[in-house]
């Protein structure tokens, strides 16, 4: 291979500069050896020699300057000759898949994801994805992640690939993870302090979701949870008060929701990723029962509410967002551990602080957004945002409303969004960075 | 004050005209014909896959040719008057509207017999189905995206008609309608890849391609595109020559009939400019080059790939992201203000009213056309804009499109850029053709027909012509008084002669409408057997 590669590489760069520029001496006289004499054609002449001019225009003489170019020509040209050699490589690849060029008749029944995210408290993380779909209706997928906020980390999902006639899609999953990152900052208001641990966590969820309309769905899901905050220390001495910290938690909970969602792209030119009007009202009520190793059972109700509204200004993609959410749950935060404590924070909401930095028995959020297009498949976008986390509504105080700000990029892949980048900073002291290279 | 005189010296200096130069022509008729045909050994099969090609055109060419210097040179394949002789790429020629609708082939694959299927098509992105007519001949069976029915197929026949009215060489297709009992599998049929693999193909293989195109019911509506014959040695670069091939003497980003073909491909938006949409075929003496695969033109491939901007902007444009980033979205691209199309069936995203010919990009870098200049540019224009409203209709008509709201849409849309076209075209350059020299006395006489004049962009009282006139050497023989145009031809007479060397005369012809002048004109003649000629042509 790298002898192919270097004969390619000197082939390619003797062609180009020694005969098609007919730079070499005597070179170009060997090249010409069989063409036709015209001599023998008195009639046409050829092609360049059509124009009837005997003496040229004059022509400006930059044989000095590409006299001193030649060389990081050629250097230029070696090294390009690199990627079209590899270019080569991927063409011979997809055609051997089809007659079709990129094997746009091959139906693969695998599917391949993968993520790289990074977030500027917890830093890298990745994960693998590999599904297969079985038979017409079936498919399982199984991922493994690892860095960072993942940790080391599998799972895996079997469901349906497509609604039933009843209009019903089950699946089931499971996941095990242990050294994801996590962050605490305590529970209500920060003080300022913000540490970081290790989660442990295994669960499996049974999910059937309906689609009763077009706009409608309900999903319904039970499931089991163990999770384990680390203690490496950290939070024990920064937080004493911290309920659950080191302590195995197991929870079983159950959930319905119902959505309504009318977002949708308003163009045949806008990628279904990025609609561009429609609203969104999501609703959740649920339930979890569990039991910490010391601190004992527990239980609360959970209600989740989000409302969202795309306003299309121009051509589809030039869209602003209004949205909202609040959540909450039934009982005093300090009577269940943390890691079920609604929270703000993250690549999603409030995004100049690390994912979960704020909790507390409520969150409120709100944000706006204008995105406009770079390319078809890209669009950049400013945002606003605000939110707070109180002990129960009748604690939301408005003064203590985070407000953040911030731009990104985002580009997608028909329905996926594969890339995301995001900046945000909120007061002085806080910024959040985020990254996301691909999609599982 | 002396702000103003240096205002007054360099807007004398710009404005000033040059002389005519070193460049002389010899004193005969214009090569109408140049011979490309010699026999010669079969050439080597160049062939590029699509990702090698677009990472070569689109960034390695560019970026080597970044580290080069040197000014665009003029197009080398055209004769002492700026047109392009007959040759193996290029035939002028000037078809009747009747002769256009029936096109070059031969009206279509044979029914006498069923179409025996041989194969899949091996390349390219769409599914293509090979087979044999009961002639014998063998067709590759094209067809519509599913839901897309009547757009590729129609709008290839309409531009491969217009793309051979202008004088290319195209292959002969046609749209044709068929059922699925009207195709038979032949015994050796068989799948290949460009790999070498191979394979038998079945009844299920058969149907499985069908099933991916659109049809309705058992009827399928595809386009029949003849092969052509000869052995395939390629398709056209984009610069250089094929090597091995002595007959190909003008590096192809230097062939006016390529460079020119930027206007054709604006006219009937046909974004997909590369090599694979070409074919160079060896006929067992020489090589011949053809057009082909026209398909997302006429708005089809903005339609149905949902790329608005197709025709507006390069896949890879830097510049146009960047002003979408940094205006926040609050630049409207030209293609963001067209959003709804009449609901026609086989009409594409295609319109008159945000074309700009100036501004009309390929999908990807096209090196001839990137490099077109305003002589290369003026030669396409002037024969596209020869084809009447009745040339144009009968290449709609053989698009075969069922809506007759469409073939009108068409139409009409087809001769608004037209028009746009040669606005655009004709005011770059002094669009004066059909030059004649005649001897008048010790003077002689310069007639020619004004484009802009003929086509009615402008009108006549507005334009004026001054003639000057040098010598062999290049020493200045004197100058006319300005002359008014009349109608689209007009003739400057008083023309004073060159001494020496038959006569030879170079006019310069200075052509203004209004106070916008226009760059001159260098009309050399000198005496023939039969009184004064053009010789030679030199457009700045």
């Amino acid at each position: 291979m790298p002898v192919d590669f270097a004969l390619a590489a000197a082939w390619s760069l003797i062609r180009h500069h020694l005969v098609k520029r007919k730079l070499a001496f005597g070179l170009v006289a060997l090249a010409s050896v069989g063409a036709p004499s015209w001599a023998e054609t008195p009639v046409d002449p050829p092609a360049d020699a059509a124009s009837g001019i005997i003496v040229k225009a004059d022509e400006p003489d930059h044989s000095v300057a590409n006299g001193i170019l030649y060389v990081p020509r050629s250097l230029a040209q070696l090294i390009l000759s690199a990627p079209r050699y590899a270019a080569v490589g991927v063409d011979h690849y997809l055609e051997s898949r089809s007659p079709n060029a990129f094997g746009r008749d091959v139906h693969s029944s695998w599917r391949l994801g993968a993520v790289f995210d990074w977030e500027n408290v917890t830093g890298p993380s990745g994960a693998l994805r590999i599904g297969r779909e079985l038979g017409d209706a079936y498919s399982v997928d199984a991922y493994g992640g690892a860095f960072g906020a993942r940790g080391v980390s599998g799972g895996a999902r079997i469901s349906l690939g497509r609604f039933t006639s009843w209009r019903i899609q089950p699946a089931v999953d499971g996941m095990v993870g242990s050294g994801m990152e996590r962050v605490y900052a305590g529970v209500g208001e920060m003080d300022g302090r913000r540490v970081t641990f290790d989660e442990k966590q295994a669960m499996a969820h049974a999910t059937v979701a309906i689609r009763p309309g077009r706009w409608w769905l309900i999903v319904g899901r039970a499931g089991f949870a163990q999770t384990t905050p680390d203690d490496g220390g950290d939070i024990a001495t920064a937080y004493p008060a911290a309920v659950g910290v080191g302590e195995r938690d197991r929870a079983g909970s159950g959930e319905i929701s119902l959505s309504y969602d009318t977002r949708s792209p308003d163009y045949s030119w806008i990628l279904p990723a990025a609609p561009s009007s429609g609203t969104l009202i999501h609703a959740t009520g649920a339930y979890t029962r569990g039991e910490t190793d010391s601190t004992g059972a527990y239980s609360f109700g959970r209600s989740h509410l989000e409302v969202q509204q795309l306003f299309d200004l121009f051509h589809g993609d030039r869209v602003l967002t209004i949205g909202a959410r609040t959540e909450t749950i039934t009982v005093d935060p300090m009577s269940v551990p943390f890691t079920q404590l609604p929270a703000l924070g993250g690549a999603d909401m409030l995004r100049a602080y690390a994912r979960d930095q704020l909790r507390d028995r409520s969150a409120t959020y709100a944000n706006i957004e204008y995105a406009w297009p770079v390319t078809v498949a890209s669009q950049a976008f400013l945002f606003a945002e605000t939110g707070e986390v109180h002990d129960g509504y009748r604690n939301f105080d408005s003064n203590n409303l985070h407000i953040g700000y911030g731009a990104g990029v985002r580009a997608y892949d028909g329905r996926t969004t594969f890339l995301v980048l995001q900046i945000a900073a909120a007061g002085t002291d806080q910024i959040g960075a985020f990254a996301q290279l691909g999609a599982l | 004050m002396k702000l103003a005189a240096c205002a007054v010296f360099f807007a004398a200096c710009a404005s000033a005209p040059r002389g005519p130069g070193k460049l002389r022509f010899a004193n005969a008729e214009p090569v109408m014909k140049v011979n490309d045909s010699q026999p010669i050994e079969k050439p080597k099969h160049v062939e590029l896959g699509l990702v090698t090609y677009y990472l070569g055109e689109d960034f390695i060419e560019p970026a080597v040719r970044s580290l080069e210097v040197g000014e665009t040179k003029p197009a080398a394949n055209v004769n002492s008057l700026g047109e392009v002789p007959d040759s193996s790429w290029f035939t002028n020629r000037s078809p009747t509207p009747e002769e256009i609708r029936k096109g070059p082939g031969l009206g279509g694959p044979s029914r006498d017999k069923k179409w025996q299927v041989t194969g899949v098509k091996v390349g390219g992105a769409a599914i293509g189905i090979l087979m044999k007519d009961g002639r014998g001949d063998t067709y590759v069976l094209k067809f519509d995206e599913r839901h897309y029915a009547e757009t590729e197929t129609s709008a290839d026949v309409v531009v491969q008609r217009l793309t051979w009215a202008l004088g290319y060489n195209v292959p002969d297709n046609e749209v044709v309608t068929f059922k699925r009992e009207d195709l038979e599998l032949a015994p050796d049929a068989a799948i290949k890849d460009r790999a070498g693999g191979k394979k038998a193909m079945k009844e299920a293989d058969l149907d499985k391609y069908l099933a991916m195109v659109e049809h309705d019911g058992d009827t399928y509506r595809g386009l029949a595109s003849k092969f052509i014959t000869g052995d395939i040695v390629g398709g056209i670069s984009p610069e250089g020559t094929l090597p091995d091939d002595p007959n190909d003497r003008v590096p192809h980003e230097l062939r006016r009939d390529l460079r020119g073909q930027r206007l054709l491909w604006a006219w009937v938006n046909h974004p997909d400019i590369k090599t694979q949409n070409s074919l160079a075929t060896y006929d067992g003496d020489h090589v011949k080059w053809y057009m082909l695969d026209f398909g997302e033109s006429l708005g089809v491939g903005a339609r149905t790939t949902n790329l608005a901007r197709l025709g507006y902007r390069q896949e890879y444009e830097v510049r146009d992201m960047g002003l979408s980033l940094l205006s926040f979205g609050l630049y409207v691209h030209p293609w963001e203000r067209r959003t709804k199309f009449p609901p026609f069936k086989g009409l594409g995203w295609f319109d008159a009213e945000s074309f700009d010919p100036g501004g009309w990009a390929a999908n990807h870098n096209w090196h001839p056309g990137d490099v077109a200049d305003r002589a290369d540019e003026l030669w396409a224009a002037e024969k596209i804009l020869k084809l009447t409203p009745k040339h144009i209709a009968a290449a709609v008509d053989a698009g075969q499109y069922s809506d007759v709201r469409t073939r009108e849409y068409l139409t009409k849309t087809l001769v608004a850029r037209q028009e746009k076209i040669g606005r655009y075209a004709f005011s770059r350059i002094a669009p004066l053709v059909e030059l004649k020299a005649s001897q008048r006395g010790s003077q002689i006489e310069v007639c020619f027909s004004d484009l802009w004049l003929r086509y009615h962009y402008g009108s006549p009282e507005n334009t004026r012509y001054r003639a000057t006139s040098f010598d062999t050497t290049g020493a200045r023989l004197g100058a006319t008084a300005p002359v008014s145009a009349r109608g689209d031809s007009t003739c400057i007479s008083g023309i004073s002669t060159g001494a020496t060397d038959a006569g030879y005369t170079i006019v310069r012809i200075d052509a203004s409408r209004g106070r916008h002048a226009l760059p001159p004109l260098y009309v050399h003649a000198a005496r023939g057997p039969d009184g004064y000629r053009v010789i030679g042509l030199d457009r700045r």
